[in-house]
């Protein structure tokens, strides 16, 4: 059943102009390597690849943006448009369907984001000894797009306003707050995702320093992951279908 | 699987009691009803209530108060009886990258049948898709959309089919076959539940009702039981006879006549007792030596009875 509802929104995503202008935004990535490369930069390659490319470009905006788009795609426009009643209208359990939709948004989010740092992160890196940090960044990525995935899919079915709750989330609390009240810190999956990459990659603490602990980072992306996965599942099992009279 | 094969309870849907509010706005208030095997017609007028009655007995609505059970189980937070329940929901929405073929093969394998090919073939078959299976469903029309949500809905041949304005968009042929095929499903003994607002197709499909006006149960069971309850409203027939001045002279002497109306061809008799009039109309025309050409009730149909539902 999971992997029924998985090719169903696969199908669903590959389907959207969503998804088309998320593969343009990945691009971004890749074309600010290719500018590095062929031109005249201060910065160390390493520097850039860290600090600017993977962390700035893809953990602060890429990976975010991706995860909420898809996300809310693959549950969130079922819901609005009301062709989750085919799904729920079966007897399956109510885990299966959130574990199918989870896993293809996620592994839709996954595709964008990690051909868009190993690409990019090739081409700033070329002709350099230490590729710790591109390997620390995707493995990072990886566990940073589930969590996001994760939340988003939440949203979804808490409310009809899921893409603007998510852009909230990204760019106000993740963005904005966490710099004026570093304590917020804390509460962002960037942060946890950032955290993971330092500590896989091991770069100087030159070239990127993230703020909060590994162990830390790592207990808290897997609560958030089981969590929000948790109560997607609770939500649609009382799902109700939306009416006005 | 035939009827014999299957044992059908008496009662599969059950509604207690039940009320669904949103905020302040009151959509079903305290209605209570039971159907079984058979066709029933949920009508009333847009906004009535009927959709919402529908998702509530669908478990896709939690009755804000009361009960509703499904095959002896609550409908709400209950998976496990779509097992033997379907709902054809009136949006028009379906998976429009899907092929028809495709859409209905998807509900089969989510229903984990041991052979989905073939009963979604058989689907197909028995809602006159198939030609139009291969293409996707977005470029269907309204009405074939309609058909495929159907051939979807009854692809593991549930005992409780729940129809919410099914024929939307279907043309007359269309239409007529699909309560061919609902009537048929309704002799194998299973419970089909469709709602609608127009009264031909109600009355077309079924003689069992549930009528729906604002929220509320204004009626259930048979229509023309229904309207031969309903002693306030005066019964109207039309009468032609041989003698149709004489006829009136005669019939206005008896008290339980209303009041006459005299054409060129007929007369329109309003009278407040039935069973009197059936008994005294013959004699009536015996006496004014008139000859009974056709008696006929003008308001006995679903559309009169509903009329003076909707507006006492």
């Amino acid at each position: 059943m999971i992997v029924l509802v998985l090719n169903l929104t696969l199908r669903q995503l590959l389907g959207q102009k969503r998804t088309l202008l998320l593969i343009g935004l990945g691009l971004v990535p890749i074309l600010a390597a290719v500018i590095f490369r062929f031109g005249d930069s201060n910065i160390s390659a390493l520097e850039f690849t860290a600090e600017f490319l993977l962390n700035a470009l893809i953990v602060n905006a890429l990976l975010p943006l991706t995860a909420l788009l898809l996300a809310t795609a693959a549950i969130g426009s079922e819901v609005e448009d009301g062709t989750i009643v085919y799904l729920l209208s079966k007897p399956v359990e109510r885990w299966r369907i959130v574990a199918g939709k989870l896993t293809a948004a996620w592994g839709a989010t996954l595709v964008i984001v990690l051909a868009s740092a190993a690409v990019g992160g090739v081409v700033a890196l070329a002709g350099e000894n230490d590729w710790r940090i591109l390997g620390g960044f995707v493995i990072a990525l990886a566990v940073g797009s589930l969590a996001y995935s994760s939340l988003f899919v939440l949203l979804s079915l808490l409310t009809s306003r899921a893409l603007f709750a998510g852009l909230a989330y990204v760019f106000v609390w993740e963005f904005v707050i966490t710099n004026f009240a570093p304590g917020v810190q804390r509460f962002s999956i960037r942060e946890f995702t950032a955290s993971i990459a330092e500590a896989i990659g091991n770069p100087s603490d030159l070239v990127f320093d993230a703020d909060l602990g590994t162990t830390y980072s790592v207990i808290a992306i897997v609560v958030v992951t089981v969590a929000t996965a948790g109560l997607a599942v609770w939500r649609l099992s009382r799902f109700q279908l939306q009416e006005t009279v | 699987m035939s009827t014999e094969e299957r044992r059908v309870p008496d009662t599969t849907v059950e509604v207690r009691d039940v009320s669904r509010w949103y905020g302040n706005v009151v959509a079903v208030n305290g209605i209570s009803f039971s159907i079984g095997p058979g066709v029933t017609g949920l009508l009333g007028p847009n906004g009535a209530g009927k959709t919402t009655l529908l998702n509530m007995m669908a478990g896709f609505l939690k009755p804000s108060a009361g009960e509703v059970r499904t095959l002896g189980k609550a409908s709400f937070q209950t998976p496990g009886i779509y097992e033997q329940v379907a709902l054809v929901p009136e949006r028009e929405a379906v998976y429009e990258f899907l092929t028809g073929y495709q859409f209905v093969l998807l509900s089969a394998q989510m229903h984990d049948l041991p052979d989905p090919e073939t009963a979604t073939r058989q689907a197909l078959q028995m809602v006159e898709m198939e030609d139009a299976a291969d293409r996707t469903t977005g470029g269907y029309s309204k009405g074939m959309k309609q058909r495929i949500k159907i051939a979807a809905a009854l692809v593991h041949g549930p005992e409780v089919l729940l129809l919410d304005e099914p024929f939307n968009g279907m043309d007359p042929r269309q239409r007529l076959k699909m309560m061919s095929l609902l009537s048929h499903m309704a002799e194998e003994g299973r419970t089909i539940l469709f709602s609608s607002h127009i009264l031909e197709e109600v009355a077309g499909l079924s003689d069992n009702v549930l009528v729906v006006v604002a929220g509320r149960l204004a009626a259930s069971g048979d229509y023309r039981a229904i309207r031969k309850l309903m002693t306030n409203r005066p019964h109207t027939f039309t009468i032609r006879s041989s003698n149709n001045r004489e006829l009136a002279k005669t019939l206005l002497a008896q008290e339980t006549i209303f009041s006459i109306e005299l054409t060129d061809q007929k007369l329109l008799v309003r009278t407040k007792n039935l069973a009197a009039f059936a008994l005294t109309a013959p004699l009536a025309a015996k006496e004014a030596g008139a000859s009974l050409f056709e008696v006929r009730s003008e308001d006995e149909s679903l559309e009169s009875v509903f009329e003076y539902l909707v507006t006492s």
